[in-house]
């Protein structure tokens, strides 16, 4: 699943137009559209605003180990040598109220120019910043990576998280347009969209935990400690004798069904049940 | 975790986190200066992104970025107990750098540590400072190459050099250098000495191949012993850990039968034995990390909080060992892991 987050509408709309998404009216304290795989959620401005958005649609759509999370949108810059709609990807967000950093990691590649980010807490003026030509730290600002990442860091691992910031402004003089902020968003767009592809593409190759066994061999598993008068740390025993195995052999049925043969099943008892098993771990060697 | 193709990863070290404190620090420059293309990131303590929870190790794993701090306490430690101590009263380690460029699926590292990031303490000159105090009251033992497999990074940091000169200067310190490199160039470049330990970690080819990733073949690991030990360089062997595999015997037999046939045993200092062994907390962390390692899902036995093999099998490993190792190797020459002692 990818889940893609913007402050607002307007950032949003070029790809509610790619990806044909639906609003979900199902959803009402949030504007959520989807369509299969994707979901993208308004979050509104803010941090907060921000992070109860990601938790609300995390605890609602759970992430998988190879789901990802975008935040874009528009950003300010205090360094007028990031041109107006020049597109980052952000490897550092600051909060401005607390002065901590949040760091997603960048482990895949990626086409973009990385900066790093502060996000505050109120709008920033034209007035707000020295804006000199060598200034180098904290070139970006927005309002809200910071409570994005800080949300999402319960749901996601750090790399699955990036953020995707285009420079509008170097401090607010007047409110930038609808139309503006779109534009913005629609000249990076295919870049974005290109990127998209090939992330939601990379497979982690994860073998998702609890998928080691098929659902016959869980059940198989689950009768044959129930024959052995299994304890709860027998049946873990047990568990791993047949997880080794089946990597070394590829399959345990044969095994188990050649070491039964002959015995009366179930075990009479659980000393007879931990006999089976030390039997079991031999021939697993 | 299966390997993901090289072209949808960034390369090693495309990312470089410098602490603040250490931006002017020479080694920060040095390292900086070879990759140049590096996105570097100032940051306040290696722990911001070391520490970060709940990381993806594999992953990082395969696209590692690097840490440039300062070490601030605890430069130098006491041996711990699982730790073989060569027969040395006063066996101490160090750890200017955290994790490998290595990726051996079997290493205590994954466990260990939260971040598969490598971090780089570039104040060298502080961790000499407090050896040179311990110094001041005994003789030391040190290994240096712990947590890391330091001769690897060398090209990169230079620290072994560092350490050999050190060592030099202070007759009191003995220090070994673990690894599993074939940095034959590092042998060119300084001067044998009896207090400089070099500690060739070897395995079978087969196990080299199956769980030693990106280290270097048994081949060439043997061919650099060999120089080593030509140039009169002090060399152990540390057939430690010891891993199972089905035709364990014919693999090891055939790996002891190689070394032994290459370098003889007045060459060498001398060798360790031991099996795979790892502190529970370590293993539960990796087999998660891993369900698809035969070596991690291998069915150990908990004995009192530390995984290894169970007694039949590490006593039968460990005394099929000590007997091939035995016929070219006089018995004070052959160190086993304390706890098999223990046992046997
Ligand atoms: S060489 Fe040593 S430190 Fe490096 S990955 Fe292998 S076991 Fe770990």
């Amino acid at each position: 699943m990818l889940l893609i987050c913007t402050a607002l509408y307007a950032e949003a709309r070029p790809l509610i137009d790619y990806y044909s998404l639906k609003k979900n009216t199902a959803i009402t304290k949030f504007q959520v559209f989807q369509n299969g795989e994707i979901k993208l959620v308004i979050t509104n401005t803010g941090s907060i605003a921000a992070a109860v958005a990601v938790s609300y649609l995390c605890t609602l759509y759970p992430p998988g180990a190879s789901d990802f999370l975008i935040n874009l949108g528009i950003c300010g810059s205090g360094s007028k040598r990031n041109a107006v709609g020049s597109l980052f990807f952000i490897n550092k967000i600051t909060e401005e109220i607390t002065n901590r950093s949040f760091y997603p990691d960048v482990l895949f590649r990626h086409p973009f120019k990385e900066n790093n980010l502060i996000t505050c807490n109120r709008i920033i003026r034209d007035t707000d910043f020295c804006m000199t030509e060598e200034q180098t730290d904290f070139n970006l600002f927005d309002m809200e990576a910071s409570g994005i990442y800080q949300a999402a860091s319960y749901f996601y691992q750090p790399h699955q998280v990036s953020f995707l910031k285009i420079v509008s402004d170097y401090g607010i003089k007047d409110n930038p347009t609808s139309g503006k902020i779109t534009g913005l968003i629609e000249k990076n767009t295919k870049d974005v969209i290109e990127w998209l592809h090939i992330l939601t593409n990379i497979k982690g190759g994860k073998i998702p935990e609890g998928e080691i066994f098929n659902p016959q061999e869980e059940s198989y598993i689950k009768e044959m400690a129930k024959q052995l008068h299994c304890t709860a740390s027998m049946e873990i025993q047990l568990k791993q004798l047949l997880h080794y195995y089946k990597l070394e052999h590829g399959g345990f049925k044969e095994l188990l069904d050649e070491l039964r043969s002959g015995k009366a099943m179930p075990c009479k008892s659980k000393p007879e049940g931990k006999r089976y098993l030390e039997q079991l771990k031999e021939r697993c060697m | 975790m299966s390997s993901l193709k090289k072209d949808v990863c960034n390369p090693y070290f495309s990312h470089i986190y410098i602490e603040k404190d250490v931006l002017k620090h020479p080694v920060t420059k040095k390292i900086l200066s070879l990759f140049p293309n590096a996105q570097s990131l100032v940051i306040n303590h290696y722990k911001d992104i070391f520490c970060r929870k709940n990381q993806n190790f594999s992953l990082q794993k395969q696209t590692p970025g690097l840490i440039l701090a300062r070490k601030h306490d605890n430069l130098v430690y006491e041996g711990a107990p699982v730790c073989q101590n060569f027969g040395n009263q006063h066996f101490y380690y160090t750890s200017s750098v955290m994790n490998c460029i290595y990726d051996c699926e079997y290493c205590y590292l994954k466990g260990m540590y939260p971040s598969a990031n490598i971090v780089i303490f570039v104040n060298l000159e502080e961790i000499f400072k407090e050896v040179k105090g311990i110094l001041a009251r005994h003789p030391v033992y040190l290994c240096v190459s712990y947590d890391t497999d330091l001769l690897a990074l060398e090209q990169v940091l230079g620290y072994t050099k560092e350490w050999i000169r050190f060592t030099a200067e202070h007759r009191d310190l003995t220090i070994e250098i673990r690894t599993k490199s074939a940095n034959k160039k590092v042998l060119d470049e300084v001067r044998p000495d009896k207090n400089v330990v070099f500690a060739w970690t070897l395995s079978p080819e087969k196990i080299t191949v199956d769980f030693e990733k990106h280290t270097p073949a048994f081949e060439e690991r043997l061919s650099c012993i060999q120089a080593a030990v030509k140039k009169g360089f002090q060399v152990r062997l540390c057939f430690d850990p010891l891993i199972y595999c089905r035709d364990w015997k014919e693999q090891y037999r055939n790996m002891f039968q190689r070394v032994f046939s290459c370098i003889r045993a007045d060459e060498i200092k001398d060798v360790s034995l031991g099996v795979f062994r790892i502190p529970q907390d370590y293993l539960k962390r990796m087999r998660k990390q891993a369900p698809a390692s035969a070596v991690l899902q291998f069915p150990y036995e908990n004995d009192k909080g530390v995984y290894h093999y169970h007694k039949d099998l590490t006593e039968e490993m460990i005394s099929f060992s000590y007997e091939l190792v035995r016929k070219k190797l006089p018995m004070e020459k052959i160190f086993l892991w304390e706890k098999t002692k223990e046992e046997k």
